[in-house]
């Protein structure tokens, strides 16, 4: 019996609290090193940026002039924002370096862009949402993803977007005075909207469409730290991504290779590992539920 | 009851002193013609007490005529202060410490006299009252009674050198602020905060806030229900005074426009400046900043610091670029009203809409697939890794599992 086939049980043999860690196979890697210090950078610095943001935005609700006083002051709390502000554009100029080189490297140009291992969206997705509806209604199977669904290229794409409608923003009411050298000045007015409400939209949407896709679902529940540890068992991966696992078998039916799939092999996450990420991941969910509480609550104001 | 003398050991008044001094330096010797331990002690004049006071070029039966010979005779009476410092008993006369008839009686209290505030023998000279320790122990007595008008040491006015209580309120004719004739009243503010404050007086009189003064007759003020125009106190406060540029003034100052003005401060306070404000921040422009604080004009009138041609030097003040086009800003922004910017209005709405609209179709995607995996749950099919084997299979049975597992093995 091959030593990559393991049924993951932790303690007792219930379920594990990783749903990545949750059925049968060998580990797949899903995430390398570099993927998960990004998404580890753009949690730490969203959460800060909005809560720093956040208070000043709902100045008028009970809890701005507490979280504010935690910060050291309105104006500290502006230099906390913009120091992570210009964390998340350097990771983020890095994130597009990164891609950039492994565009220009890799072989297969078309297939990055346009096949089913994309970040981009394509045609596809618009058919898979659909799908998706009508699974809801009883009117056809579950859409098969590839390597990034449709919601997951949202995000992304969602990211994509803040960046550019809050980094912009952000930018023009960082320093005024440049900007307001060749805009009429209402277009800090304009500005202030666009920041304001596309990052409500964004921890709106973080805090409870991501959160639930990722790790509320029924059948996820409570957590999913594949983003963490980089990686799941083959019957998650089989779940969550077919068309892509049918691509990793598909070379690996072949008989020169097994390889495809014993490349992707991941040792099973350690228990330090699996305490970390369920730590930082309900970590990061208490938090951001609290967000989307005061959120509410600073609508009453 | 008779009020005792002292002596001064100088030329001929001395001698006459010296005789007082027999009796009423002797605190024992009185107290064996008094009631009370506290009767004697009111007959002990100390000699020294009396030499430093304003009057102690004076012998004691200056005030005290008649007393000169002892047994004092029946018919003897002390003089009052009025005989000599008749003007300051007019002006108390008129005073709210003269008495209050009526209703107000019970409110105010009792009569206030001279000695209260200056003393019996320790009266102090004019010029030695009105500055240093002897203007801090008049102003104790002031506050002893006035406890909460008492000012805490950062108070400008209790700082600045030689202005005590008399300096607003007058020397002995005080009344209360709501009283018309009050020096504090309303409309004679500008004029006595103004003796000293002549720059913002000057300023003030001709601006929105002191015209509507001007031109509001007396009797239509009332203060105590905040009616009628502002003057000085209505943003500055009185007890304590509050300072310009200084945290508490700074959101009270805003505070205060708001009460007026709640439709200005309401879009204020939608702004980066509002809300920097609310939460503390004092480096950023409020009500003051753009509109000045003493010489407020409507926008339209080219004296305003918000006129369209005074803009760009208005703004330079915080923002040193400044120019035509970055003046175009909006402090006071109505994102629902399209005539007024139509481009924050659909911005707004847009940012709106698009919010909305994200949450909306997201939320209802999501509520679907919860309500999915539990109706399924229901009928017996589970969703999520590990399910699709079933429960209680081994590995490597399970249907529909592992096209690679299965084979993948046998290569091995």
């Amino acid at each position: 019996m091959s030593n990559h086939i393991v049924h993951h049980e932790y303690g007792d043999g219930g379920v594990p609290l990783d749903a990545a860690q949750r059925g049968r196979g060998p580990f797949i890697w899903r995430f390398n090193l570099f993927h998960r210090l990004t998404h580890g950078f753009a949690i730490i610095s969203f959460y800060t940026l909005i809560l720093t943001g956040i208070p000043l935005r709902f100045a008028c609700a009970p809890f701005a002039e507490p979280l504010m006083r935690f910060w050291g002051g309105v104006e500290q709390a502006g230099l906390i924002h913009r120091t992570a502000a210009v964390f998340m554009v350097t990771y983020t100029f890095v994130h597009i370096v990164y891609m950039t080189v492994k565009l220009v490297r890799t072989r297969d140009k078309r297939r990055m862009l346009w096949g089913s291992d994309s970040l981009l969206p394509h045609p596809q997705d618009a058919r898979d949402f659909l799908q998706q509806w009508k699974w809801y209604f009883g009117k056809g199977e579950r859409p098969r993803f590839g390597r990034y669904s449709y919601l997951e290229k949202m995000d992304y794409m969602g990211e994509v977007w803040g960046f550019v409608i809050i980094g912009g923003s952000g930018f023009m009411l960082w320093f005024p005075e440049f900007f307001g050298r060749w805009m009429p000045g209402w277009m800090f007015n304009v500005a202030t909207i666009f920041h304001a409400y596309e990052a409500m939209l964004a921890a709106a949407f973080l805090f409870t469409i991501h959160f639930f896709n990722v790790h509320l679902r029924p059948d996820k529940f409570p957590l999913d730290a594949v983003m963490f540890t980089g990686r799941g068992t083959l019957d998650y991966m089989e779940e969550e991504h077919p068309v892509m696992m049918d691509q990793i078998e598909a070379v690996a039916h072949e008989p020169v290779s097994h390889k495809a799939i014993a490349d992707r092999r991941a040792p099973p996450p350690t228990r330090t590992q699996t305490m970390v990420a369920a730590i930082f991941g309900f970590a990061a969910w208490g938090v951001g539920l609290a967000t989307i509480g005061m959120i509410l609550w600073a609508a009453l104001c | 009851m008779a009020l005792i003398m002292g002596l001064v050991p100088a030329g001929l008044e001395a001698q006459a002193v010296l005789e007082c001094q027999r009796c009423h330096g002797e605190l024992e010797l009185l107290r064996q013609h008094t009631r009370t331990l506290a009767d004697a002690r009111r007959m002990l004049v100390l000699p020294e007490e009396l030499a430093a006071s304003a009057h102690g070029h004076m012998t004691c039966t200056d005030c005290h005529a008649g007393f000169g010979r002892f047994p004092h005779p029946a018919a003897a009476r002390t003089t009052g202060c009025a005989d000599c410092h008749e003007a300051a008993e007019q002006e108390w006369r008129r005073s709210a410490h003269a008495g209050v008839e009526g209703e107000e009686a019970r409110e105010v209290g009792e009569v206030v006299t001279c000695t209260q505030c200056h003393g019996v023998h320790t009266v102090v000279d004019l010029e030695r009252l009105a500055e240093g320790p002897e203007l801090a122990r008049l102003n104790e007595r002031c506050t002893a009674c006035h406890e909460l008008q008492r000012l805490s040491p950062p108070d400008p006015h209790r700082a600045a050198e030689g202005v005590g209580c008399h300096s607003c309120h007058s020397a002995h004719e005080q009344l209360p602020p709501a009283d018309p004739e009050s020096r504090m009243a309303a409309h004679n503010q500008p004029q006595f905060c103004g003796a000293c404050h002549q720059e913002a007086a000057a300023a003030w009189v001709n601006d929105v806030h002191g015209q509507a003064l001007l031109a509001t007759p007396p009797e239509d003020f009332d203060p105590r229900r905040g009616i009628g125009p502002p003057t000085c106190s209505t943003c500055h406060d009185a007890h304590p005074t509050a300072v310009a540029g200084e945290r508490d003034f700074t959101v009270a100052a805003v505070e205060r426009c708001a009460e007026c003005h709640p439709h200005a401060a309401q879009t204020f306070f939608g702004t980066y400046h509002g809300k920097a404000t609310a939460l503390g921040s004092v480096i950023v422009a409020t009500c003051a900043d753009c509109h000045s604080a003493h010489q407020i004009f409507p926008a339209d009138d080219p004296r305003s610091t918000v006129a369209e041609q005074n803009l760009v030097p208005t703004c330079a003040a915080c923002h040193p670029y400044a120019r035509p086009a970055f003046v175009l800003y909006d402090s006071h922004p109505e994102p629902f009203n399209r005539h007024r910017n139509p481009a924050i209005f659909y911005s707004f709405w847009f940012m709106n809409s698009l919010l909305i609209g994200t949450l909306t179709v997201f939320g209802l995607h999501t509520l679907f697939w919860w309500v999915r995996i539990k109706v399924d749950e229901r009928r017996g099919i589970f969703h999520g890794p590990g399910h699709k084997h079933g429960p209680g299979q081994g590995q490597g049975q399970g249907q529909g599992q592992g096209r690679v597992r299965g084979e993948g093995d046998e290569h091995e």
